[in-house]
Order: structure tokens, then sequence, then C-alpha cells
């Protein structure tokens, strides 16, 4: 075998650093580390910041302030959990801080005024929705209020238990429930007006 | 069970958590209600298609690299 043979056989099978051995490097002082895991997670945390946000200027500047804070806190990471599970946690965390700031804490939280039958038009047509295509779907999701979009995202889209969403939100595991389930039917409304089935 | 309380239920129903007689009583709803089984059926057509977005699959990005330099100098 050659000496390229050899460096190409090598590099194939070397071992892939984990994020563990970059965050432990970062913390002390690595900038290619740390710029490793950045690249290696950006796309992730970006794609999370842009559905909770529905805005690709405020998904961007978020991204960044979650880097940001994350080479602060980068020394803290002690691998008790996977690193993406950490800075995913991060991520919705700095959101939900800028809804805060930016948001009344009602309107974070969408008042409790609608009931599902309300939300519910259109029963009396039996047309069943067909398939959502992705484009749809986000479209409609772009629309729902803040609250019922945070609670949307992090619940169907992102996987989160309602308890965590609970104490994320600074709510009740109750409210986290009723507000996921008005979100759905918000949603299959908006999506039936934009398919002209309501 | 009324369309009301039955609609209030579909997402417990889905997660199954509700108990047996709650669980029983939207089942024979829906069973009978047409308008209220196509509330369910597109309530579980989104979740499914909820999922499915977690995937970074028709999201446009900005410039990664743009970025890095913003972070670097901050």
């Amino acid at each position: 075998m050659s000496a390229a043979e050899t460096n190409q056989a090598t590099a194939e099978t070397k071992p892939k650093v984990t994020d563990l051995e970059l965050a432990q490097r970062s913390a002390e002082g690595d900038r290619e580390a740390f710029e490793e895991l950045y690249h290696r997670h950006f796309r992730r945390v970006y794609a999370l910041c842009l559905r909770m946000t529905s805005n690709p200027s405020t998904a961007e500047d978020l991204t960044q302030e979650v880097f940001i804070h994350l080479f602060n806190k980068i020394g803290s990471f002690r691998g008790d959990s996977a690193f993406t599970t950490w800075l995913h946690r991060m991520t919705v965390n700095h959101v939900l801080m800028y809804f805060r700031k930016s948001s009344t804490r009602s309107e974070l939280l969408t008042a409790e005024g609608e009931t599902p039958i309300q939300i519910v038009r259109g029963t009396e047509n039996q047309a069943k929705m067909p398939v959502v295509d992705r484009i749809a779907l986000e479209k409609a999701i772009s629309e729902l209020p803040p609250g019922y979009r945070s609670v949307f995202v992090l619940h169907d889209v992102e996987g989160y238990e309602h308890e965590e969403i609970g104490r994320m939100l600074g709510t009740s595991t109750g409210t986290s429930k009723s507000q996921l389930h008005k979100a759905r039917l918000k949603l299959r409304d908006l999506i039936r007006r934009q398919a002209g089935q309501n | 069970m009324e369309c009301e309380e039955s609609l209030q239920l579909l997402s417990d129903y889905h997660a199954n958590a509700l108990d047996e007689q709650k669980r029983d009583g939207v089942r024979e709803h829906l069973n009978c209600c047409p308008p209220c089984d196509g509330v369910y059926h597109d309530v579980e057509t989104i979740i499914v298609s909820a999922s499915s977005l977690r995937e970074e699959e028709g999201i446009s990005f900005p410039d990664e690299t743009a970025i890095w330099q913003r972070i670097q100098f901050s």
C-alpha cells in the first residue's frame, strides 16, 4: 500500500472526535475545536430558531447569539446528557427569552379564551384533509400566534414532553396540553383556508 | 358524548391519555359523527406531518461562514 493510500485509509477509519471532546477543548481555549462544533450544529440551531420565530432575520440573529452564549458556557457541559440535547435546550430557552423581551407574557401563553369548538370551523365539511405538504404546513405554522406556535413546534415538531414544555414556558403541563390541542385545531383551520376547503 | 366535549378531548384521545370511559365515549362519538371524525383525521394528519419537519429539508439557510465571522469578532 502506498503512503497516500495509507493516509486515506487512516483518515477513513480514524474515529470522529466527539462533541464532548470538542467541548472540553473549546473550554480550554481551542478556537478550532469550537469552530468544528459550530459547523456541526449550525443548521440544527438555525432550523429551530426559524421554526419558533418564523422570521429568517430574527432566526439568524438568535443563532449567532446562541453560539456566543454557547462559547461562554461551554465549560459547564459535563457530558451528563448528549451535547445535542444540551445545545437544543439552550437554543429553545434563548428563543423563549427573546419572546419574553419582545412580547407580553399573555401573548406568549396565548389567552385561553378560544374553545376548541370555536376554533373548528367547517365541521360541516366532511371532506378529510389530504396529505399536508411541507410548504403548506410551514406556512400555517408561521401564521400561528406565538404561544400556539411555541408549544406546537416544541411538542409535535421537536418532540418535547409537556412537563418540560411547561417548565420552559413557565406554565403547567395542563396548559401546555391545552395550548397544543388548540394549536393543532388552529393549524387545521389555516391549512383548510389555504386549500379553499372551508 | 356531544361534539363539544369530543372535540375538547381529541388530542388526549390520540395520545391514549384518557380513562376508559372517556376513551370509549370519544370513540363512539367519532363512529357516529362524520364531522368530528373528519376533524380527528385532520389532526392525525397534522401530527404525522409535523414530525417530519424535524429534518432540515426545505429550509433556506443563511451564510454560515459570515455568521461565524461575526461570532469570532464579537
